[in-house]
């Protein structure tokens, strides 16, 4: 026994709150993820012509000012109600069950299917295929080099029967990882966390320790027998160029933009995507420790996301500084076009940042480091998915809107198989469409508007808390901000709805985000649709139970104590 | 063919909102039957020392407060009290002296704990307008007894068996299996077998009968916790891979009854994490789980036909 024992203490069992604030803001840090396919489109696709005079290093400072008063938001709402189930339990408290329902089963369950499936297909295009295909340049291995060109076909996952295989055995081993259970997963967890981290600062590393002219001498020295293996005329015309780094430059042709903030603003809806899940930590509330402590709060969520920002701010400098803007621009505008009879590109993987730093290095280790890395960090996204998809299929049963089989939980892992399962099939689903259907992927090209539903939705929760939910709010620490008479909670809700309608609006109005390249006017209607089905399975549900005496509203409502 | 709806609640450990919530719970959720499921009490008590110059201070849940005078400690002890914890006012030399007197302590808290299950008892007396059942928990003291059984509305089912409806039977046990924190009502699973045998041996129709015991049975996804190191105090959780190592830490008796017995319901609480419904055989288990730090009721509503037996259950989080 401890001298620490307080003055007053008797036996008694329990033990809830295991989380430390420290571990949740981890937790967040990764949600937000090292790795996504998001970091890989702001570094091309922000350079490019449809965000003309960004300023990628201004758009992630603003993001992360722009992005407090949410997290301020969600660190206040967290405080005040500290429990398990995050925003569904807030909204559906708040605002209305129904509401509740629709947007996290539709955001966090339903539209993570898809990111899910689509990362599945970025684990192959972004990370294996320039692997094999830097192997087989090194190696001369026919095997590797067979490989590659198999998952490179056209350069893309459309119609490509070996990412569709390989993309639907990644989908059945995180539903493998997942049903073994939270402890496996908990050990594969730092495993796929310290791959991907030591890849995201490997490629720190090897920017840091490169200056801008040893990045052209050896992306030079590194293009110039490939584009001699593959084509002598071009290869003369390289040469006269300065060498293909100049040649992608002067090809390209194009003016130095003037700087533009509305550009920059834009770029919003891409940081956005992985920007915005460092709240991620709100669905394990109840197990974290000072839970109700708002400075904890703030430290997890307001904490964790300026943190990240600042990695990503270094990673924009060095990308900027060492690879150089114009390159890049001009880089990824020829490889935006698709024609293969204009574009001049000789490149034999998916030129995104990662593979291409890997490039200028010519250790096979490094290449290995960066992009087996860059798939742990993949993966580890597709298995988080699983898990936050899951609880929410998991609560909404044991709410009794689902049916009841979903919270099956296995006696041995603890794991929810049945939602586990409709998880996989759910990717699965997606997977094909992408890859086989993809004109039917023109209905995903608003994805991020599916998300942005819940956040609209939570800010509005925090605008009204304080007023419809008085005695809980009163109780908490946020009671304490005020402005007047006016509860801060409300402010940042506000500020934090316009930011989010502002997101919105870039989903629906803005540029093509690069991975939601296909724009289609019907995927703001699929979107709403998708939300809309999940507001009838709601209804449904409440007609279902009501024939067997059980009054759904009754799961949200609280008991006035007085 | 008539019906009766139960509202099952457990440990609720002291927050006086949980078991304003509860008693009112019957009229909110339209339920026949109260039964809470023990755990009653409170664990923690929350010192203020009051200072030479007139003004408080505190240290709970990890911040300092500070009070200017006794109407602000008063307005604190409404957020202690939500919480589950009891407020201690004392002068500084009085808690340094009760730092050296652990009996003195203990005394100050038992009083404090059976101060608010009285007060608890009046306030269902006055508001209760159905029966409530409310037997004590593993971690509740002997003393919690003879209060409960002074209420006028409130039983305590512990040594009986009572009628829900007109049909369905209760047994109600309050022990657990041994924690490490060697609670007052923790037995061994040899005698938890023999008292439940005895209370078992009491039943018309074990078949048609309602188990509420406040254990859960073992491995039955009622009772996954993390496992913890009793070595040290307060008990840590055991950390492996670099996670913590969940188990089931229900009563390996309370299962074993229940599957011989295949009883139409189950109703568990003690591990608070562990909110779900499983099924043992024929018989529908259930645990409520437990938030009353936060002041939330958690509960669940459970339709019985007085015919067909169980027929359907509904968490509440009021």
């Amino acid at each position: 026994m401890s001298k620490d024992k307080p003055v007053f203490s008797r036996a008694s069992s329990g033990l809830v709150r295991e989380i430390s604030p420290h571990q949740a803001f981890i937790y967040n840090f990764m949600a937000i993820g090292f790795y996504g396919f998001t970091w890989a489109t702001l570094f091309s696709v922000g350079y490019t012509g449809a965000f003309l005079g960004a300023n990628i290093g201004l758009a992630i400072v603003l993001m992360a000012i722009s992005a407090v008063p949410f997290y301020l938001s969600t660190a206040m709402l967290a405080s005040a109600m500290p429990r398990a189930g995050g925003d569904y339990v807030w909204q559906s408290r708040t605002l209305h069950p129904a509401l509740a329902f629709a947007s996290t089963f539709s955001a966090w369950t339903v539209w993570q299917w898809y990111f899910a499936s689509f990362l599945g297909t970025v684990i192959f295009t972004l990370g294996l295929q320039p692997l094999f295909a830097l192997l087989g340049m090194q190696t001369g291995n026919a095997s590797y080099q067979t490989i590659a060109a198999d998952l490179a076909i056209g350069y893309s996952q459309y119609d490509n029967n070996y990412v569709f295989l390989a993309t639907t055995l990644v989908i059945i081993l995180g539903f493998a990882v997942a049903a073994l259970g939270i402890k496996f997963y908990v050990r594969l967890q730092y495993l796929l966390f310290a791959g991907s981290g030591i890849s995201a600062f490997t490629v720190l590393g090897v920017l840091a320790s490169t200056s801008h002219s040893q990045f052209i001498s050896r992306f030079n020295a590194f293009m110039t027998p490939l584009i001699t293996s593959t084509n002598a005329t071009q290869a003369t015309v390289v040469a006269n160029a300065g060498g293909y780094y100049n040649y992608i430059i002067s090809t390209a042709a194009l003016s130095s933009p003037s700087f533009s903030l509305w550009a920059t603003f834009l770029l919003f809806g891409i940081i956005w995507i992985s920007f915005g899940y460092a709240f991620w930590s709100i669905y394990n509330l109840s197990e974290i420790k000072r839970a109700g402590n708002l400075s904890s709060q703030s430290f997890m969520q307001v904490g964790s996301s300026l943190s990240f920002a600042f990695f990503l701010l270094a990673l924009w400098y060095l990308i900027q500084n060492v690879i150089g803007i114009d390159f890049l621009r001009s880089f990824f505008t020829l490889y935006a076009n698709f024609d293969p009879s204009t574009n001049p590109l000789a490149f034999f993987y998916t030129p995104y940042y990662p593979a291409l730093v890997a490039s200028i290095s010519s250790s096979p280790l490094i290449w290995g480091i960066i992009l087996v890395g860059l798939t742990f960090g993949l993966f580890q996204v597709i298995l988080i998915v699983y898990f936050a998809s899951t609880r929410i299929m998991l609560a909404s049963s044991i709410d009794r809107v689902l049916p009841e089989k979903i919270s099956y939980v296995n006696d041995r892992t603890h794991s929810p198989l049945v939602a586990l399962i409709i998880s996989a099939i759910g990717c699965e689903a997606f997977l094909y469409l992408i890859v086989y259907q993809y004109t039917f992927t023109s209905y995903f090209s608003t994805a991020g508007l599916a998300t942005q539903i819940a956040y609209i939705l939570i800010s509005v929760t925090a605008i009204v808390f304080p007023f419809r939910k008085k005695d809980i709010f009163e109780a908490s620490p946020a009671s304490k901000y005020k402005l007047g008479s006016l509860p801060i909670l409300s402010i940042v809700g506000f500020l934090s709805l316009i930011v989010n309608l502002f997101i919105a609006y870039i989903f629906i109005f803005g540029p093509p985000l690069g991975f939601l390249s296909v724009y289609s006017a019907s995927s703001i209607e699929f979107v709403i649709g998708i939300f809309v089905a999940c507001l009838l399975i709601y209804f449904i549900a409440y007609g279902v139970r009501k024939g067997q005496k059980i009054d759904l509203t009754l799961s949200f409502k609280e008991v006035p104590p007085e | 063919m008539a019906s009766t709806r139960l509202l099952f609640a457990t440990d609720v450990h002291g927050s006086d909102p949980v078991w304003q919530k509860f008693v009112k719970g019957g009229q909110f959720y339209k339920a026949d039957v109260l039964i809470l499921g023990g755990d009653i009490t409170g664990k923690n008590v929350v010192s203020v020392t009051e200072n030479s110059d007139g003004t408080f201070s505190a240290n709970f849940q990890g911040q300092k407060h500070d009070f200017k005078n006794k109407s602000d400690v008063m307005n604190f002890d409404k957020i202690v009290r939500r919480t589950g914890s009891y407020l201690y006012v004392a002068s500084k030399s009085e808690l340094d002296e009760l730092a050296q007197n652990k009996e003195k302590a203990d005394q100050i808290f038992t009083d404090l704990i059976l101060q608010r299950l009285k007060e608890w008892i009046d306030y269902a007396d006055k508001f209760a307008t159905t029966p409530i059942y409310v037997n004590a928990g593993n971690d509740d003291d002997a003393g919690v007894d003879p209060i409960i059984a002074a209420s006028s509305k409130v039983t305590q089912p512990e040594e009986k068996v009572v009628l829900v409806d007109s049909k369905h039977e209760m047994i109600s046990a309050g022990f657990a299996n041994i924690t490490p924190w060697h609670c007052p009502r923790d037995y061994t699973e040899e005698e938890i077998a023999k008292r439940l045998d005895r209370k078992i041996s009491l039943l018309k129709d074990p078949h048609s009968s309602i188990f509420n015991f406040h254990c859960p049975p073992v491995n039955s996804g009622l009772d996954t916790c993390p496992k913890l190191d009793a070595s040290v105090y307060p008990p840590r959780p055991i950390m492996s891979g670099g996670g913590v190592v969940l188990f089931g830490a229900g009563s390996t008796s309370v299962r074993e009854a229940i599957e011989r017995e295949q009883p139409m319901l189950g109703l568990h609480g003690h591990i608070h994490e562990s909110k779900n419904i499983s099924r043992i055989g024929r018989t529908v288990c259930i645990n409520p789980g437990s938030e009353y730090g936060e002041g939330v009721l958690r509960g669940v509503l459970v339709n019985i036909d007085d015919q067909k037996g169980y027929r359907s259950y509904q968490f509440v989080s009021g």
